[in-house]
């Protein structure tokens, strides 16, 4: 070295903390998001940052190839299945062109496979799927050499109608071959290859893993319904066809089915039977491939990364459709796979290139932390998962976990607050029994005292009011007094409703026990139960948050429902030979519904201090109490209009189809509407920007 | 009778004649016919050292300096595969043709129009350069070009008011020069600079494989004519009007020195589109295609009918020293074309935005979640200017409400007292303190009437969705006029509050309105620089255009890295290039995006300040409002990280504070980046995981230093 270096080089100051990151992290074009509260999908930080890309050797084609991708970390190899080229080119893992041993090519099977579409490794071997040759093959993975090739197995449960047309495959450890044949409906094939002594191959039919079911739609659904059988055969649906697959290293299978509207990705025990499914569904879903961990990572025809744990929890999405040509953006991937860094390498067909990914630190945490909780170390893994939430508040994953730390450690309030914050509602009625039972065991005694003192007293007033009727007498006067108001004693008569709704009704319709006024009360008091339904109903047992649910919107259309029902039922019965008055109608409605009026308000209570063990409580009284109005509403449509049973059966039927039509014609009306105004409007700006 | 049978006569042939000239004009205005020779030949002059020759037939050009030589559609003899046409041509033209009811476009070199657009009398010579009327004959358009060689510089320019058209046929775009310093297939050493994000090179040795040029607007897409785009992480708007093509014995810088707001910026190397040469230029927009709306959905395609008046310049800047450096064209792009005045910056500076409230939609109407208060950000600052003494705090969210919805001004206010308190109090401290405002876009939910917003050229409100995730809110624009007036206002009522404003989109968004009160891009930018310049207040800018470099205060959301377009192979930090030591430059809020060490070590390299957005409550509570998107921000978990990044970022830039970068290098085959500051200093920055040895001072992995 130069002396005037030494001379004038000052090393000043600062040494930032070294992270082992192997190169510059390129700009992301794509936001990262994962499950948020509420299940939503909300924003976090990066989780991968493309740090490279290597351009294939060939040229971009404006069509979309169907190309396929295996790597061998331990080989230093990454193979490409090229349809294009017709050949399995093999590259370094930095990217480079790699020689084969022995040659001076680095290309596999070229002259043999026509359109080479899926590839796997194994062992020694190198296996190639060909569409158009309808064979697998086997090369050895270091020389290129073939080895062998299996065409179409000819045992009789293959069946003679199932195209073998290999596409995709994935080979385990055993040699079995789960094998994706382009339109088979009965899944993945397996077949068994087995070397021989003189080096050939011999392939094994063992049969199909991994079917789809028929997906049930709403077309379907009606079609089953209508349909006669004839028509149904015209119309009938088969499974869809698995269209990729993954092995994990501990040889679980997973199967993907691109634009199947559920379980496009399916984990299957070793019976072949779907143990999970990701939680959340990407239905064009391209490729997968599978962690030590067993964490998911899938790759989708629009270019989103979707990485989930081995639960199906999702943890990142990035990515989207590439449409400025960014790096890290994707046009048209069709392989993704993981390396044992954590790392990330996607073929992108479109763009004849593998994109790369490099974890985050942020990553890294998340995914030591699910290692941990994976595990069942809650506690050990508290720490991570304290630093992921610094990182992000929202990631809902972390509450989950951190709970389940808490509720180890005993810290149950904690636990209940991490339990709602995660959404995790079994967790949440654990930890909300072991506080409620703490606080039983605590306040038993005065609870019980209580109690005691109110029965006493109970006792006490009915026996002053048989031995001392006098001393009681200003009580009982001062309610009958109230009693006696008028809006008071036909609110009271909702009583009547529950005992006997024919007499009550009766008496509404030619006594005037009831008036119009009263009812109006009743029927703000069921917009209020709406309202209180939403604040009052414990978290366990309400299925509506405060935050998302609008007071005004609530109050509409409960009163929209009420009195359209009303409506539509006076307006059937006038034709239907009813006698009921539409004022009658008004009244009786409301008032039938009694049980719920009454009864609903205490439940929203109790179900504040229930947990899931308790659940069966609160279903039975919600039955009891919706039946029980439907009785008394039923019983009173028959009395109003003085039908038959099966008249009031039809009636009812009738309404509803009423209320039905009455609303489809709001909506016909207010599109033909729009229609009209939008197209004068824009008749006008056309006349006037032409002019 | 004779006399009138005459008279009629005479009439028929006038009126025959009239018709007749009439559907001439519609064709061929008679203009355009003029008798003449078409020019040949070449036109020699010499201005200093350079001499300039110019083919008189289709405008190519090239200059001589010694040895070295620039040109215009340079043809390599060794290329046999691309028409000579396709690229040779000093000018290219995109245009309408309406002919038989049919709206089709071209886009041709001006010699693929009219075979002899130059008339030899309308080339004139000119002693230092040339002016030539361009005749499209076959399309009926016709512009004047001028020529001129000043020094080091060649200035080509279409005056406005030279261009003639008829309604057949309608001028869209004029590309000058695009091919001006390019380059055949891949050249060693030969790199290609455009101004996208921080600054990006597109090294010509190792093409890349996008498969489209870049082709980008200067200061963003005029979303009073298209329509705005509401992706997250769109690619960094084009800021500055400036490209360049590097080689080992010359390069070109070329800037759009007139007409820039309605300038594109081009780029493509060998091989994209079928054209086997690198290069880069101005594409200058004349009209646009449009959807234009019938009602609120349907719409149908239309093109713009008036033309955009601008005068198109460009400026090809020739520097014929070899290995020139990024930093030498930064220097000369500042020199040249920004009248930059120093700000006074003593200290690393770094910037914390607090977000105060927000509001999220609850049972009854909307409910106010308060993030912080003032007595906290006092607090903070504090805390933090004890160890920071180049602090700068800035308040979000402090309207009345919060901020999803508030109003478009600083007023009304939530905590009048609170914030006068935290003004004059950081006064003492002696830290800036501002309000960020945004008075270009209101929130639909904030009740702006109608008759102040902005309207396409489809006459329609322009709505522009909130790109945050999970954020449901619209935002209209808002007319100058109205920004100006809320400005104003807002700086009148400031007074004791010792507070400036942090303006987002100001500056940075620009766009045309319509119909009543309408203006041009040119229009806003004379508006908008006016404004700042007289605001009479400190004024931080988000991400601006360089049109307002000299008159903001400061710069915050600094871009600190490119788009990473497949074309693009290295970040540079040209923009910092330019401005560092001329304003403070600060990140974007990095907690939203924490890489850990790489995040620091990139704004070490781009010399640019770090950011963060804080709050005193946990981010969990802003779920549900407009702001949900900051996920992590209490200043509880951050105030360690905020610390450590400042300190690391400040032991290294605190010896550059006030210099500029005036050479960036980059280690052989390895991520290690050097530049030299105008004090003498370097910064070393090393993103690989080896270290590095510089100049014997050892650069540990992931580490940055910085060496005299």
């Amino acid at each position: 070295m130069k002396r005037w270096y030494i001379v004038i080089a000052i090393l000043v100051l600062a040494t930032i903390a070294v992270v082992a990151m192997p190169s510059i992290a390129f700009a992301v074009p794509y936001s990262t998001e994962t499950v948020g509260p509420e299940g939503s999908i909300v924003p976090t930080q990066t989780a991968y940052t493309p740090t490279g890309k290597t351009i294939l050797p060939g040229t971009v084609e404006d069509t979309v190839p169907e190309m396929d991708m295996a790597v061998d970390e331990d080989n230093d190899s990454i193979y490409i299945a090229d349809p294009i080229t017709q050949c399995v080119q093999v590259l370094d893992i930095d990217g480079e062109e790699k020689i084969l041993d022995g040659t001076d090519s680095s290309v596999i099977g070229r002259g043999t496979l026509s359109k080479p579409t899926g590839v796997a490794i194994s062992g020694d071997w190198l296996y190639v799927a060909d569409e158009t040759n309808q064979k697998i093959y086997v090369f050895d993975k270091t020389t290129g050499e073939l080895r062998g090739e299996v065409g179409r197995p000819d045992n009789p449960l293959v069946g003679a109608e199932t195209p073998f047309v290999p596409q995709k495959l994935k080979v385990d450890n055993r040699g079995n071959i789960y094998l994706v044949s382009k339109g088979c409906v009965s899944g993945l094939m397996q077949l068994n290859l087995q070397e021989q002594s003189d080096g050939t191959f011999t392939s094994e039919f063992v049969g199909y893993v991994g079917a789809n079911e028929t997906e049930s739609t709403f077309q379907s659904f009606f079609q089953n319904l209508f349909f006669s059988k004839e028509q149904k055969e015209l119309f009938l649906s088969a499974p869809r066809t698995p269209t990729n697959v993954a092995i994990s290293s501990r040889g679980l299978i997973y199967t993907v089915t691109n634009n199947a509207f559920q379980n496009t990705v399916k984990k299957l025990n070793t019976l072949g039977n779907a143990i999970m499914s990701p939680s959340v569904n990407y239905s064009n879903t391209e490729a997968i491939s599978i962690d030590e961990d067993e964490n998911i990572y899938s790759v989708t025809s629009d270019g989103h990364i979707a990485v989930f744990d081995s639960y199906g929890d999702l943890l990142f999405c990035f990515g989207g459709e590439d449409i400025d040509e960014r790096l890290g953006s994707l046009v048209s991937p069709k392989a993704i796979s993981v390396l044992k860094d954590g790392s990330l390498i996607v073929l992108d067909s479109k763009y004849n290139m593998i994109v790369r990914y490099e974890r985050t630190e942020f990553a890294e945490k998340v995914f030591e932390a699910v290692r941990y909780y994976k595990d069942g170390l809650y506690l050990e893994g508290e720490g991570l998962w304290k630093n992921i939430l610094r990182l992000n508040s929202s990631f809902i994953v972390s509450y989950k976990a951190l709970a389940r730390a808490s509720m180890k450690r005993g810290d149950y309030q904690t636990a209940l607050r991490q339990f709602k914050l995660a959404e995790d509602k079994a967790g949440y009625s654990e930890a909300y029994w072991e506080i409620r039972n703490d606080w039983l065991q605590k306040n038993i005694a005065w609870i019980v005292s209580v109690i005691l003192v109110l029965i006493a007293l109970f006792v006490v007033w009915k026996i002053l009011d048989k031995k001392k009727p006098k001393l009681l007498a200003p009580i009982k006067k001062g309610a009958g007094k109230v009693k006696n108001v008028k809006i008071v004693r036909e609110l009271l008569y909702t009583g009547a409703y529950f005992k006997s709704t024919p007499d009550a009704v009766y008496q509404t319709k030619y006594h005037s026990a009831t008036s119009v006024w009263s009812a109006i009360v009743l029927y703000v008091w069921f917009v209020v139960l709406q309202l209180l339904s939403v604040i009052v109903t414990g978290y366990l047992f309400n299925n509506n948050s405060v935050y998302n649910s609008n007071a005004l919107r609530i109050v509409l259309t409960s009163t929209a429902v009420l009195l359209g029902l009303v409506l539509c039922n006076y307006f059937v019965s006038t034709v239907t030979d009813g006698e009921g008055k539409l004022k009658y109608c008004f009244i009786s409605f409301i008032y039938a519904l009694a049980p719920y009026l009454i009864l609903a308000l205490p439940m929203f209570v109790i179900s504040r201090f229930l947990t899931y063990n308790e659940q069966i409580i609160y279903d039975v009284m919600m039955v009891v109490i919706y039946g029980w109005s439907a009785v008394c509403v039923f019983r009173a449509i028959m009395e109003l209009h003085d039908y038959t049973f099966w008249q009031a059966i039809k009636n009812v039927i009738l309404t509803v189809f009423a209320f039905a039509m009455a609303i489809l014609f709001i909506i016909v009306l207010r599109m033909l509407v729009t229609q009209f105004f939008g197209y004068f409007a824009s008749l006008f700006r056309e006349m006037f920007t032409n002019a | 009778m004779r006399k009138k049978l005459l008279f009629l006569l005479l009439a028929i042939v006038v009126v025959c004649s009239t018709v007749g000239v009439a559907i001439a004009a519609e064709s061929e205005p008679s203009t355009l016919a003029e008798e003449g020779g078409g020019a040949e030949g070449f036109y020699t002059c010499t201005v200093g050292d350079y001499e300039l020759t110019v083919n008189k037939s289709n405008l190519n050009l090239s200059l001589k300096k010694g040895d070295i030589e620039w040109t215009s559609g340079k043809l390599d003899p060794d290329d046999a595969e691309t028409n000579d046409k396709n690229i040779e041509d000093g000018l290219y033209v995109m245009y309408r043709s309406f002919r038989r009811g049919n709206s089709t476009r071209y886009d041709r070199p001006i010699t693929r129009i009219t075979t002899q657009p130059i008339r030899e009398r309308e080339f004139v010579e000119r002693g230092d350069g040339f002016d030539a009327t361009v005749r499209l004959t076959d399309i009926s358009i016709s512009f004047k070009v001028e020529v001129r060689l000043t020094g080091d510089k060649l200035s080509v320019t279409v005056p406005d008011s030279s261009i003639k058209e008829t309604s057949a046929y309608k001028l869209e775009q004029i590309a000058i020069y695009p091919y001006f310093d390019s380059s055949y297939q891949t050249v060693e050493g030969g790199k290609i600079f455009i101004p996208d994000g921080s600054g990006a090179l597109i090294d010509l040795n190792t093409p890349g494989n996008a498969q489209n040029e870049y082709s980008q607007r200067v200061y963003g897409n005029d979303i009073g004519i298209t329509a705005p785009t509401s992706r997250a992480n769109e690619p960094h708007r084009i800021t500055m009007p400036v490209v360049a093509t590097m080689y080992s014995d010359h390069s070109t810088m070329t800037v759009a020195a007139e007409g820039a707001e309605y300038a594109n910026i081009t780029a493509g190397t060998s091989g994209i589109s079928r054209i086997p040469y690198n290069r880069t230029g101005f594409r200058f927009i004349y009209r646009q295609e449009y959807d234009r709306f019938l009602d609120s959905k349907t719409h149908t395609n239309d093109f713009q009918d008036e033309r955009n008046h601008f005068d198109a310049c460009v400026d090809f800047n020739l520097m014929s020293e070899p290995d020139v450096n990024i930093a030498d064209v930064a220097a000369l792009y500042r020199d040249n074309y920004l009248d930059l005045d120093k700000k006074k910056v003593d200290n690393v500076g770094m910037r914390l935005q607090f977000l105060m409230a927000d509001n999220k939609p609850s049972m009854f109407g909307r409910e106010t979640v308060n993030m912080t208060d003032p007595d906290f950000v006092l607090q903070t600052a504090e805390s933090v200017s004890y160890y920071c003494k180049g602090l700068t705090v800035a308040v979000t969210g402090y309207q009345r409400g919060g901020l999803g919805g508030s109003k478009p001004s600083v007023f009304p206010m939530a905590n009048k007292a609170g914030y006068r308190n935290l003004g004059s109090r950081l006064a003492m401290l002696d830290v800036p303190f501002n309000f960020t405002v945004d008075y270009v876009r209101a929130y639909d939910r904030a009740g702006v009437s109608n008759a102040n917003l902005v309207q396409n050229i489809s006459e329609q409100f322009v709505v522009l969705n909130d790109t945050r995730a999970g954020s449901t809110a619209t935002f209209s624009l808002l007319k100058p006029s109205y920004t100006a007036k809320l400005l104003k206002n807002d700086v009148s009522r400031l007074d004791g509050y010792n507070a400036g404003l942090e303006a987002t989109n100001l500056g940075g968004l620009l766009f045309g309105g319509y119909k009543t009160e309408a203006f041009t891009r040119t229009d806003l930018i004379k508006q908008t620089v006016e404004l700042v310049k007289n605001a009479g207040v400190s004024i931080a800018l988000s991400n601006p255009n360089s049109y307002m470099f000299n008159v903001m205060d400061s710069y915050i959301d600094t871009p600190i890295e490119y788009s990473a377009y497949l074309i693009e192979t290295e970040s540079v930090p040209f923009l910092q290039m330019v401005l560092g030591g001329y304003v403070p430059m600060y990140s974007t809020a990095l907690n939203l995006d924490y890489t850990g060490t790489s995040l620091t070590l990139r704004l070490i390299d781009s010399n640019v300040y770090p950011s963060f957005v804080l709050t005193k409550e946990d981010a969990i509570e802003l779920y549900g409002t407009d702001s949900q998107s900051i996920f992590t921000s209490s200043y509880e978990v951050w105030s360690y990280t905020v610390r450590q990044t400042y300190e690391d970022v400040s032991a290294v830039l605190q010896n550059v504070v006030g210099a500029q970068i005036i050479r960036r290098e980059k280690a052989d085959g390895q991520e290690v980046y050097i530049n030299t500051y105008s004090n003498g200093y370097k910064t070393v920055v090393n993103y690989s995981s080896q270290p590095y040895v510089y100049n014997g001072v050892t650069v540990e992995a992931q580490s940055a230093v910085a060496v005299q």
